[in-house]
């Protein structure tokens, strides 16, 4: 379970671009290329305007048509798997190390 | 809708055929300190070079447009005086950048500076052989190959990623399976060009180091068995390996997702493809990418190309056709030249008995 008031970023060695409704992401330390679906992008994006987790949700639930609890818990499963990924991290995780 | 990852081979092809610009390949110069015999580079080439403060908005006005990989090449991109101010600024910006050097002048401090101050996600070297022999009779400078081994295995050691590019030639092709040995034992990735091509001002010269059939065919065979037949074999004249093949009804993705800029401003469709499409003195890239005939030009060009390799049935894809090269040597991207005939024809004899693996070239940022 993700808080509310949780602040991802992206982490620095990770490269980011919109093809639009796509997006495209590179680890600089490995070579994988992974490769987000217009919600995935939308997420990212929001992840890097510093946004926490309960706006995140909130401006996803305006853009998309979807019931509320089954958004955070999607919304929750794809953060935990980006952060997995080392493609994000927390922000109070990165502060502290 | 949970947010899966679409398909990377779904989106290369989108931006080749919506023409979103994904990978610019910058000469910053043709500076160079080594002189290779068969270099492709027109040194007489006349023009208001790049300032920094050009680069630099050049590359501000690349990140607006959302691309993601950019390569620092030359000449020698080191011999650039502002080689890590540019470099840093393109890491600031988040692109993926790769820089393409000889390698000659990447030991220690100025490793450890690319590193801490660009920190590319690749450097591509270049190998010319085996043995110092043959590979400082093509740089034509003495001790370059003792150089380059010791620098690329200080920039391992760094934690840089380095992969070796060769060209293959009359004078290394009796060499290719201790050059693979070398990349084995640095732990680098090894790309071989078996394609000598002219130089960008029409020069032939270079041709006159064409490898030999038996050479081709004896590189060709070496990375059959080297890749096991799982996975193709690249032409390497192109170094990304973000990029794939894409069905998108053109041939490649020159002019359409990739562009390469000279030490003046000149945009080509590719590092390959030397016709000028617009200049960034007079042009921003956004105008020249939105609004340029020429490059227009060069996107239904390659549309036609497509249909002319599809023309060759099954060995179109072992063709590994440039139509930048075939513009060099005939004067039009449309005509099939002798050496991807040859090499289609090797392909296959170099695959008896197995699927035969297409050749790839891919697009946009290298050679």
């Amino acid at each position: 379970m993700i808080p509310g008031e949780a602040v991802f970023r992206r982490k620095d060695d990770v490269r980011f671009r919109i093809i639009a409704p796509e997006a495209i992401v590179v680890r600089q330390s490995g070579p994988e290329v992974l490769v987000l679906n217009e919600v995935g992008a939308r997420i990212l994006e929001r992840i890097d305007s510093g946004e926490n987790m309960v706006t995140l949700v909130a401006g996803l639930a305006e853009e998309y048509e979807v019931e509320p609890k089954r958004l955070e818990s999607d919304v929750a499963a794809f953060i935990e798997e980006l952060a997995a990924g080392g493609v994000i991290e927390s922000v109070g995780a990165a502060d502290a190390s | 809708m949970p947010p899966e990852a679409a398909s990377f081979a779904g989106l290369v092809q989108r931006t080749w055929r919506e023409n979103v610009l994904f990978s610019v390949l910058v000469e910053l110069t043709y500076r160079c300190n080594l002189d290779c015999v068969f270099c492709y580079n027109d040194l007489g080439l006349a023009g208001v070079p790049m300032s920094a403060e050009e680069w630099i908005r050049f590359f501000e006005d690349l990140r607006e447009l959302e691309v993601l990989n950019l390569t620092l090449s030359g000449g020698e991109p080191l011999a650039h005086p502002d080689f890590l101010r540019l470099g840093k600024r393109a890491r600031e910006l988040g692109f993926v950048v790769r820089v393409k050097s000889n390698g000659h002048a990447l030991s220690g401090e100025a490793a450890r500076r690319l590193k801490d101050e660009v920190d590319p996600y690749m450097v591509e070297v270049s190998l010319h052989g085996s043995q110092a022999g043959s590979h400082d009779r093509q740089t034509r400078v003495a001790g370059s190959f003792e150089r380059l081994l010791r620098n690329v295995g200080g920039m391992v050691a760094l934690g840089l990623r380095v992969k070796m590019n060769a060209t293959l030639t009359a004078w290394n092709e009796g060499e290719v399976e201790g050059m693979f040995a070398i990349a084995d034992g640095l732990g680098v990735r090894l790309q071989f060009d078996p394609e000598v091509t002219p130089r960008d001002n029409g020069d032939r010269s270079p041709l006159e180091l064409t490898a030999s059939r038996d050479g081709v065919l004896n590189l060709l065979r070496l990375e059959y068995a080297r890749f096991g037949g799982g996975s193709a074999p690249e032409v390497g004249r192109q170094a990304d390996a973000l990029m794939a093949p894409a069905e998108a009804g053109k041939h490649c993705g020159a002019g359409s997702s990739g562009i390469t800029v000279d030490p003046f401003g000149n945009v080509y469709p590719c590092v390959q493809w030397r016709r000028a499409v617009g200049n960034l003195h007079d042009s921003s890239i956004r105008e020249i990418w939105e609004r340029s005939p020429r490059l227009q030009e060069v996107r239904e060009l390659s549309a036609e190309v497509k249909g002319v390799v599809g023309k060759e049935g099954e060995a179109g894809p072992l063709l590994a056709f440039c139509p930048g090269t075939a513009e060099a040597l005939s004067g039009s991207p449309l005509v099939i030249y002798p050496g991807a005939r040859q090499r289609a024809t090797l392909a296959r004899e170099a695959g008896q008995g197995r699927k035969a693996i297409p050749l790839r070239v891919l697009p946009g940022v290298g050679r």
